[in-house]
C-alpha cells in the first residue's frame, strides 16, 4: 500500500514537470500516458480528447498499445465511453466480454483485459476521456481512480492553457500585421497630404521672395502668415505620422549604442539662437566621461529638442539648464527652467495626446509632449515633470531616464557654463 | 560664365516645378524639366544636362529608378544630383546611388538657386 501510494506521488510529480515543460504538446502528452500506464502497473493508457464540435473523440496521445489498436475506429459508439462522456467514471472488468465495450474482438486481440474510463473535465464541462488498459483482469482501486482522476484534472488545465497561449499568439501576430500595414498606408497617406502643401509653401516663398515683382507691405504680411500656418499643418502632419511609427517599434532599428554627451550637445546647439533671441542662457552640465546608451540618435535629440524649447517657450528671463547625469543603472537628463511653471491640475495629463495647456499663449501641436514620451518609453526609459521645479522652488524641471550600456565612451570633458 | 547652364528639374508636382523654373531662369540658366523619372532620363540623355535637381519620391518612375539608370549611363554617370528628399524623412533607407546633396523640402526658391550656383562654381562654371 505504501510503495504504491509513493508510486502515485512521483508520477503525479512526473506529470507536472510534463505538463509545465517546453516540450511539444504531443510529447508532453504520450509521456503523461506513460507515466499514468506506469503509476497504475497497467499495460497502457490512452487520452482521447473531444473535437471542438464536442461530437467525436479523437485518440490524442496513447502509450502500450499497438498503433492497430488505437486506429480501430471511432470510439464514439462505445458505451463505456459514453457513460464516461456522461462524467461518471467506469470500470470494465472483462473487456473481451462487457457488452458495454464495443470493440470486444479487438481488446482480446491487444492483450486488453480491464478497462478504466476516467472523465477529463474542464471546470465541471468534459473535455475528453482517460483510459487504463490492463493487461489481467483487475479492480481499480479507490486510490487508483483518484490519481487518474487528478490526472486528468491535471492534465485538461495544462491543455486549455496551451490552447489559449496558441491562440492568442497568433492573434498577437495578426495584429502586428495589421498594424504594419496601416503604417505603410500612412506613408503614403503622409506622401499625399504634405505635398500640396509644400507645394503651397513654395509658391508663397517664390512671390516672397520677389520673383514676381514688388509686393506690398501688407501682402508680404498676409503671405508670411500663410506660409507660418502651412508649417504648423506640415509639423502637425509629421507628429502624427510618427506615433504610429514609434509604437509599432519601427524606431528600434535605428537604436544602436551612442555617447549620451553627444546626443544632449547636438541637440542644444540648435536651440541656442533662439534662446538668446529671447535674452535667455542655456547651460549644459554633463559627466565628464560620456556613458554609452543604446537607442536612436536622432530620436533622442527629438526628445530633448523638444523639452528645451518648451523651457525657452515658457519662460522669459534668466537661465534654462540641461543637466545630463550617470547613474549605475541609468542615465538621466533634467532641463530646468526659471519660467511661469505648470499650474498643478496640467501637471497628470501633461503628457497626454493633444494636450493644451491652461496657458494657450504658447503655439505648438500638443502632441511634442506625447511623442517624447512614446520615444522614452520606447527606449526603456521614464519621463516626468514637476512644477515648481523642487531644487530652485520656481519654473518646471522636466527629468527623463534612459537605461544604460555598462561602457563608458572615454573622451568628454565636464561642459563649462556658457 | 562658360556658357549657359543646362539644369534638368525632374518632379512630379507642376506647382514646384513651375516656382522652381521660375526661380532658376531667372538666372539666366536654361531649364529643362520632365514630370517622372522616365521622362526625365530620356531628356537627360538627349540633352546632357550640367546638373540635376531630382526629386526622390514620386509615384511614377520613381527618383531611385532615375538615379539608378543615370548613373549605369556613363555619359550621365559624373553629372552632380540634388536630391529633394520630403519633410518627414520616412524613407529609412538611404539613398543607394550617389546623390551630390540632398535638399530638405519645403525649399524656398531663393534657397535652391543658391544651391544650385554653388554647385555649378564647384564644377567650374564660373571660372
Amino acid at each position: 500500500m505504501k510503495g504504491r501510494k509513493q508510486r502515485y506521488y512521483y508520477s503525479l510529480y512526473e506529470v507536472a514537470a510534463a505538463a509545465n515543460s517546453a516540450r511539444t504538446p504531443e510529447r508532453v502528452l504520450s509521456s503523461i500516458m506513460e507515466t499514468v500506464a506506469k503509476a497504475l502497473e497497467a499495460k497502457g493508457c490512452s487520452l482521447m480528447l473531444l473535437t471542438p464540435d464536442r461530437k467525436v473523440l479523437l485518440h490524442t496521445a496513447a502509450y502500450g498499445l499497438s498503433d492497430w489498436y488505437v486506429g480501430k475506429g471511432q470510439v464514439s459508439a462505445d458505451k463505456s465511453i459514453s457513460e464516461a462522456l456522461e462524467g461518471k467514471t467506469v470500470a470494465v472488468w472483462d473487456a473481451t466480454k462487457d457488452e458495454r465495450v464495443q470493440y470486444r474482438e479487438q481488446a482480446k486481440r491487444e492483450g486488453i483485459a480491464s478497462i478504466l474510463s476516467v472523465p477529463m473535465m474542464l471546470r465541471e464541462e468534459i473535455v475528453g476521456v482517460i483510459r487504463v488498459y490492463t493487461a489481467e483482469r483487475r479492480h481499480f482501486a479507490t486510490d487508483d481512480i483518484y490519481f487518474v482522476q487528478t490526472v486528468a484534472n491535471l492534465g485538461a488545465i495544462a491543455l486549455e492553457n496551451r490552447r489559449e497561449l496558441e491562440q492568442v499568439s497568433s492573434e498577437v501576430v495578426k495584429l502586428q500585421e495589421e498594424r504594419r500595414h496601416f503604417v505603410r498606408f500612412l506613408g503614403v497617406v503622409a506622401h499625399d497630404l504634405q505635398s500640396p502643401l509644400v507645394a503651397t509653401q513654395s509658391i508663397l516663398s517664390y512671390i516672397l521672395d520677389g520673383y514676381t515683382g514688388e509686393i506690398t507691405n501688407g501682402q508680404r504680411d498676409l503671405m508670411q502668415r500663410g506660409v507660418r500656418r502651412i508649417d504648423g499643418l506640415l509639423t502637425l502632419i509629421s507628429d502624427i505620422l510618427d506615433i504610429p511609427r514609434i509604437e509599432t517599434g519601427q524606431i528600434t532599428r535605428e537604436m544602436r549604442e551612442i555617447s549620451f554627451n553627444e546626443v544632449i550637445k547636438r541637440s542644444v546647439e540648435g536651440l541656442d539662437s533662439l534662446a538668446r533671441q529671447k535674452g535667455l542662457t542655456l547651460r549644459v552640465e554633463l559627466p565628464q566621461t560620456s556613458p554609452k546608451i543604446y537607442g536612436s540618435s536622432r530620436r533622442l535629440q527629438q526628445v530633448v529638442t523638444n523639452l528645451v524649447g518648451n523651457a525657452i517657450s515658457y519662460t522669459n528671463e534668466g537661465v534654462v539648464l540641461i543637466r545630463g547625469t550617470d547613474w549605475d543603472s541609468e542615465v538621466r537628463v533634467e532641463v530646468i527652467d526659471s519660467g511661469i511653471g505648470i499650474p498643478a491640475e496640467d501637471l497628470p495629463r501633461l503628457f497626454g495626446d493633444f494636450f493644451r495647456g491652461s496657458n494657450v499663449e504658447i503655439k505648438g501641436t500638443g502632441l511634442g509632449l506625447s511623442i517624447s514620451k512614446r520615444i522614452i518609453e520606447a527606449h526603456g526609459g521614464k519621463i516626468w515633470a514637476e512644477s515648481p521645479c523642487p531644487e530652485t522652488n520656481t519654473g518646471s524641471r522636466f527629468t527623463f531616464t534612459l537605461p544604460k550600456k555598462q561602457t563608458a565612451v572615454q573622451q568628454e570633458k565636464l561642459e563649462q557654463p556658457r | 560664365m562658360k556658357r549657359t547652364p543646362k539644369i534638368l528639374l525632374v518632379d512630379d508636382d507642376a506647382d514646384l516645378v513651375a516656382v522652381m523654373r521660375g526661380a532658376l531662369e531667372s538666372k539666366a540658366y536654361k531649364v529643362l524639366v520632365a514630370y517622372d523619372g522616365k521622362e526625365g532620363l530620356e531628356k537627360a540623355r538627349k540633352e546632357k544636362p550640367d546638373l540635376v535637381v531630382l526629386d526622390i519620391l514620386m509615384p511614377v518612375a520613381d527618383g531611385f529608378y532615375f538615379a539608378d539608370e543615370f548613373r549605369k549611363d556613363p555619359s550621365l554617370a559624373r553629372v552632380p544630383v540634388l536630391a529633394l528628399t520630403s519633410f518627414s524623412e520616412s524613407l529609412g533607407q538611404p539613398f543607394p546611388f550617389e546623390v551630390s546633396e540632398y535638399i530638405r523640402k519645403p525649399i524656398k526658391p531663393k534657397d535652391l538657386v543658391a544651391k544650385v550656383e554653388e554647385f555649378l562654381r564647384r564644377i567650374g562654371f564660373f571660372t
